[in-house]
């Protein structure tokens, strides 16, 4: 298990994380979501022991992470801008990882490298950025540890190669109960992988929830009022976060369960209504716009 | 099957391939140093081969030479560190790049190890892969060596030596350069620091020793410039003195030739060792407190980024008055020092705005970093006000009497006794290397007030005045008990009390300590050799040359006249009567040119036992026609008084043929032919005019022999003559 606790990072005068606190419960898929320069990618680094953070505890299974060996034996960190040892093939990079991580299976990489169609012999250098992630992704798989933080991975992966990554991800967490952290923009590709997503803004947690809670907990309505006297009343108690009008069709985003909200707009008697299910993408638009990160401001502007 | 599982034999094949991919620079560096070990020996023996077949060596000084060739490469005396420091340079940079890009930082510092260990394996990889290469390519070049015939013990505990030498000053230039890249962000940042750290502290002993020569009148070319934890510095201080080492007859031939590198180099080493040691304990404080974030930024540590700008803006203020008083040499005054302060503060200001500009990154941050301006220029000032100022008191040095092991009274350049075996002159240093004068009280005595004279000479100098104040040069050494040496220019005037000059210039250990007769035993051995054995004796301009039966007569005669007859007291009025002059002409040259005065009476009996001795007798009749030239017509030098202004005039000439004037003109004045050290010229000649007497018997020969009026002793004629 993974604790962050009042988490807090700078770089100069700027506040990259700020009183971040997050669980990432074992064998779960824990998607890091946020606007640009939210601090997703520094607190990936956080967690891999690359930076030490200002302020706050960062626990893998208990144990502090920052420069302890012990506990990065469990972890392996795929940073968004790979490296490889200079001129290096992926066999290289294999007997490389071979002598970093103990568990490491390079017969076990050999196999995915040859199912991935990437020559173990070619120089890394020469691969395409899409190939680049792939050795770098089943380098990782094949570290053996414990959990896998991975930071846009999955960016640049044609959709073929990503449906191979995620069911290796299912694979080993089904095996061996890996635990993978994944940050990224891509909200369509962790919507169907994620168990639990934490989403930040400006360095802070805005929400982390299961995404099946959140789903739960936001519903999008679309709806015809007859009057602005129904419109109150079907809106009366209830937590709107966005509020649409074309004509006379309203479009509204809102918190609290399907039941409660369908309870809510049948007392406002409308025209018509509709409660429709909402994709992580437009949570991840909902809830930022909710602390003033609105697309509208830049398209608008 | 997982790495858990893996055997020795893979582990270590796999940690070569990490090498080799990390450390790829050795493979540019071992064939550069095969090619310097090997190749270059193998061209060296060659040559030496060679030579001796040409000029027809024997095997005895061929087998010297081969050892002197394999020495000239793996020895002390080698040039192989400009090698071993691009490869240091190399290997840091390789070995620690990283530190500059976040993706190699995320790729590193992820995995499971320490940041102690990261540093410690990466120092430990770049030092061993070093090691093992210098060892293999030396190993391979001594059994070429021996191949050649070309090894002995002594060679072998040199290579030895230099092998761990050679390690420490690898270890230096390497952590030095990686102290450099852990308080850099970037890597032009670090490539800038590098350099700084490199050469920063000789620059700083450079201005220094700079601004003495400029502001102080007592300092000595012999004072040498101070630099510390400088490797580059140390291994070419060294070399001078080794050269002389290795020109020795049994250099490499045991063990104590090797030993003697030691005297001239154990303390350069130190300093090495030093900074091999203390840059090391630096990196690994640095990167400690380094944070993977500060990757970008080109200082990463504040306080640190504070002193190396100020340090920098120091040394180009300070370099800025050194280049001002160069271009205004010619012409300097007292008024000079307001423009050259005024250019040193200027150029501080200007470094400042520059460095900044630099470290920002940003053309714009040139009004940045005021504090650190303020201090530079503040730093700038005090160093230009206690140097003008002497505030440290440098021209009035004395040490302390009790703290002072011995002194010596040192000559410019003393060139009575010569011998050059190879390029060296064996007594260049002699009286550096022989003079210890003990009676320290008097010699404190006549530096006090030999100070005092040169600054009185030099304040004179530096207001770019016609007059002039005489004396007798010299400079001071002072060896102080706890082995510092320190060395004063000083001018002692001719008025000093006799009896103190006397106390020391005519004491034993100054008259051994000056004259190398006294110390000959290097070249009573190399005239065993000498088959030629030609003795001259000089007189006016007359030469004798006769054939002796060893040069150790005349060094015996020499040692007694000299004990007995030399001495302030004793020659301050008079003048040499002739000179002699003996030499050596065996693989080696060696020369004795000695004055002699009219009471070393036992060398006269030796010229006369062998036909050389003549008297001066230059009569009116031996001369055909006299020229005495005034230097300064229509003035009365001798009225002058030490300080007055000297006139601006031509010079005019007049010609006495008629043997009338020319005997008067000879009744008053003495014959200057040979110089006497401690002849009062000042008081007892007129240094009005210049006599030049040409002989009869040299017909056209415009050969002349050279006199001066006698103070106060000019015909009334010539003084009507001249004056025009």
């Amino acid at each position: 298990m993974i604790e962050l606790i009042d988490l807090e990072k700078s770089f100069d005068n700027i506040k990259a994380v700020n009183r971040v606190s997050l669980n990432v419960s074992d064998g779960e898929v824990f998607g890091l979501l946020g606007t640009n320069g939210a601090g997703k990618s520094t607190i990936l680094r956080i967690l891999a022991g690359v930076i030490k953070p200002d302020e706050g505890i960062v626990l893998v299974d208990n144990r502090p992470v920052y420069d302890n060996p012990e506990v990065k034996k469990d972890i392996f960190y795929i940073s968004d801008d790979q490296y490889f040892l200079p001129n290096s093939t992926p066999e290289e990079m294999a007997d490389y990882y071979e002598g970093i991580y103990e568990n490491f299976d390079k017969q076990r990489f050999f196999k995915f490298c040859d199912g991935f169609g990437l020559e173990k012999g070619r120089r890394i250098n020469t691969f395409s950025k899409g190939m680049k992630k792939q050795v770098s992704i089943l380098l990782g798989l094949c570290a053996g540890t414990k959990y896998l933080f991975c930071d846009e991975t999955f960016d640049g992966l044609d959709p073929v190669v990503r449906q191979g990554v995620k069911s290796l991800f299912a694979a080993d967490m089904a095996d061996r109960g890996l635990t993978p952290v994944i940050a990224s923009h891509n909200l369509r590709e962790l919507e169907d992988i994620c168990d639990h997503v934490g989403l930040l803004h400006q360095g802070g947690v805005i929400l982390s929830e299961d995404i099946a809670d959140m789903k739960l907990q936001m519903q999008k309505v679309q709806c015809v009022f007859r009057d602005e006297e129904d419109e109150k009343k079907a809106l009366e108690g209830l937590k709107v976060l966005i509020h649409e009008k074309r004509g006379r069709l309203h479009t509204i985003t809102m918190r609290g369960e399907r039941e409660e909200i369908e309870t809510a707009f049948k007392r406002g008697n409308p025209v018509f209504f509709e409660v429709l299910a909402l994709s992580l993408e437009e949570i991840f638009i909902s809830e930022t716009e909710v602390v003033g990160y609105d697309i509208k401001k830049f398209v608008l502007d | 099957m997982t790495s858990k599982n893996l055997s020795l034999t893979e582990k270590l094949k796999n940690h070569r391939k990490y090498v080799s991919r990390t450390l790829w620079t050795s493979f540019i560096a071992l064939p550069l140093m095969a090619a310097y070990n090997i190749l270059m020996l193998i061209i060296f023996l060659s040559r030496s081969v060679n030579y001796a077949r040409v000029y027809k060596q024997s095997a005895e000084l061929l087998y010297h030479e081969k050892l002197r060739a394999v020495s000239s490469i793996m020895g002390m005396e080698n040039l192989g560190w400009i090698l071993t420091t691009i490869i240091a340079v190399m290997f840091a940079f390789q070995g620690f790049s990283y530190l500059f890009n976040q993706s190699q930082l995320d790729f590193y510092l992820s995995q499971p190890t320490t940041r102690r260990k990261r540093v410690t394996r990466n120092l430990l990889i770049s030092i061993s892969t070093y090691l093992i290469m210098d060892i293999f390519t030396k190993i391979l070049g001594l059994i070429v060596a021996a191949a050649y015939g070309a090894v002995n013990g002594p060679l072998l505990l040199m290579v030895s030596i230099e092998l761990v030498r050679n390690l420490v000053f690898f270890i230096a230039v390497y952590s030095v350069t990686v102290l450099a890249m852990m308080l850099s962000g970037t890597m032009p940042m670090a490539v800038l620091l590098t350099m700084f750290f490199f050469f920063i502290t000789t620059v700083i002993g450079g201005e220094i020793l700079g601004l003495k020569r400029i502001f102080f009148d007592t300092v000595s070319y012999r004072e040498s410039i101070k630099v510390i934890a400088s490797p580059f510095y140390d291994r070419a201080a060294v070399l001078g003195g080794f050269a002389d080492l290795v020109k020795m007859d049994d250099y490499l031939l045991n063990c104590e030739s090797i030993f003697r590198f030691f005297d001239v180099s154990h303390r350069r080493d130190l300093d090495t060792f030093l900074v091999a040691l203390i840059s090391l304990i630096l990196v690994g404080v640095a990167s400690r407190g380094r944070k993977s974030e500060w990757a970008g930024k080109t200082i990463v540590y504040r306080p640190f980024r504070w002193v190396v700008k100020i340090v920098a803006c120091v040394v180009v203020g300070l370099g800025t008055g050194i280049i001002v008083k160069e271009i205004y040499a010619m012409v300097w005054n007292t008024r000079i020092y307001v423009m050259m302060f005024v250019l040193m503060l200027l150029a501080t200001l200007a470094s400042c705005i520059f460095a900044e500009i630099i470290l920002q990154g940003d053309i714009k941050a040139f009004a940045k970093g005021k504090g650190q301006t303020v201090i530079a220029l503040s730093l700038v000032a005090l160093v230009f006000v206690i140097f003008r100022g002497d505030l440290l008191g440098y021209d009035s040095y004395l040490p302390a009497a009790s703290r002072l092991e011995s002194c010596a009274l040192l000559e410019g350049y003393n060139s009575e006794m010569q011998l050059f075996i190879g390029n060296r002159d064996y007594y260049e240093d002699y009286s550096e290397e022989n003079m210890y004068l003990t009676n320290i009280d008097d010699v404190l005595k006549l530096a006090k007030l030999g100070m005092k004279a040169q600054n009185e000479a030099g304040n004179i100098q530096k207001n770019n005045e016609d007059t002039y104040i005489t004396g007798y040069d010299f400079t001071v050494l002072y060896r102080f008990k706890d082995g510092r040496e320190v060395y004063r220019n000083i001018l002692i005037p001719r008025d000093v009390d006799p009896a103190l000059m006397d106390s020391v210039f005519s004491g034993k250990e100054y008259l051994e300590g000056y004259f190398a007769v006294f110390n000959d035993e290097a070249f009573r051995q190399e005239d065993k050799l000498n088959t030629r054995r030609e003795l001259t004796y000089r007189v006016n301009i007359e030469e004798y040359t006769e054939k002796i039966e060893s040069y150790d007569e005349l060094s015996d005669a020499l040692r007694k006249d000299i004990s007995a007859n030399y001495g302030f007291a004793k020659t301050r009025d008079k003048l040499p009567i002739g000179q002699i002059s003996y030499q050596i002409n065996t693989d080696s040259y060696g020369s004795l040119d000695i004055n002699i005065y009219d009471t070393y009476t036992n060398t006269i009996e030796l010229l006369k036992k062998y036909g050389l001795y003549h008297e001066n007798n230059i009569t009116p009749d031996m001369i055909k026609r006299i020229e005495v030239t005034d230097y300064y017509p229509g003035y009365d030098v001798e009225s002058f008084q030490t300080g007055d202004a000297v006139p601006d005039t031509e010079s005019y000439t007049v010609t006495y043929e008629d043997s009338k004037d020319i005997k008067r003109i000879l009744e008053a004045s003495i014959m200057t032919e040979y110089y006497g050290t401690w002849y009062d010229y000042d008081e007892l000649t007129s240094d009005k005019y210049y006599i030049s007497a040409y002989l009869t018997d040299k017909g056209n020969n415009d050969s002349y022999i050279s006199y001066t009026f006698k103070k106060g002793q000019v015909p009334d004629f010539v003084i009507a003559d001249t004056n025009k």
